[in-house]
């Protein structure tokens, strides 16, 4: 049998696709991860100039949809079940931030008697979470 | 029988960069479309004590500020459209344009104490949310970052006159 001799061997393994792989993974995750950390869809109320509010690790995100609809984290909450529930959140920890996305079309009072559920619950600040206005 | 261990050739001994630099760059986009998502907002104090409990040497130092729909006609959503034309707000029952509102509050807040940054909001419960929070951030960037804000419970201060 003849070996053709013409290119040598090589004995290192080509990680070019590999790389390719992974960095695609990389731009996925990365891309989604933020995207369901945020929440049920809520149109947030836009504003000039809104100081940056870190995304802390054990934040509870509280959105109030248009529909006055409201959600703890990833969970869905009647309205007569929110007091009770952000009270037991903040038993679990008290350290954690609260932040409210609440949707621009909705009453001030809507978010005023979420944000006074927050406090009967014993935490002593809440995030209202808005949009940058977009300079064109 | 023999084989020819790179032939050809030669050893290249240097260390192949490019795909470290397409790793650092696909990185580098990555963030740079991730940082303008941050998020943003404003903190909001609800301390257990109600509004009644400040003593009395501090409640004349007491900042609120009223928005009342008689004063500014916010109660339907603003749909991109900013706040409407003439709107006021009461800030202690004086009345103030939301247009010169941040400079009302850099005139209020300009020389106080951090401790003393604080500006009580009254809104009445029928205004658009938006319209709150953009009134809010006028505030707080007349006022500087470090105004703390609360709000007021009882709904009547939105419209005392």
């Amino acid at each position: 049998m003849h070996i053709p001799e013409s290119a040598p061997v090589r004995s290192d393994i080509n990680v070019t696709p590999l790389v390719d792989v992974v960095l695609v993974l990389l731009i996925i995750f990365m891309v989604v991860t933020p995207m369901l950390q945020k929440g049920p869809a809520v149109k947030l109320p836009v504003t000039m100039n809104p100081p940056k509010k870190p995304d802390e690790k054990n934040q509870i995100l509280v959105a109030i949809e248009d529909d006055r609809e409201i959600w703890i984290d990833k969970e869905k909450v009647p309205e007569s079940a929110f007091p009770p529930k952000i009270r037991e959140a903040y038993e679990r920890s008290s350290s954690s931030t609260v932040v409210i996305k609440g949707d621009a079309r909705l009453n001030y009072g809507d978010v005023k008697k979420a944000m006074l559920a927050v406090k009967e619950a014993g935490f002593t600040s809440v995030g209202l979470i808005v949009e940058k206005r977009q300079t064109q | 029988m023999g084989m020819a261990v790179g032939g050809k050739g030669g050893l290249n001994s240097e260390i192949n960069v490019t795909p470290l630099v397409d790793v650092v760059l696909v990185l580098l986009i990555i963030f740079m479309v991730i940082v303008p998502l941050s998020q943003m907002g404003y903190d909001i104090e609800i301390p257990r004590e109600s509004i009644s409990a400040v003593p009395p040497e501090q409640t004349e130092k007491q900042v609120i500020m009223a928005v009342s729909e008689a004063d500014c006609a916010i109660a339907q959503p603003l749909g991109g459209a900013g706040l409407p034309p003439g709107c006021r707000v009461r800030i202690n029952k004086e009345e103030c344009l939301a247009a010169d509102l941040t400079t009302r509050m850099g005139e209020i807040f300009g020389n106080r104490k951090k401790s003393d940054k604080i500006l009580f909001l009254a809104a009445e419960e029928k205004l658009n949310y938006e319209g709150i929070v953009q009134l809010l951030d006028m505030a707080k960037s007349g006022a500087g970052e470090d105004l703390k804000v609360g709000i007021v419970t009882d709904e009547r201060l939105a419209t005392a006159r």
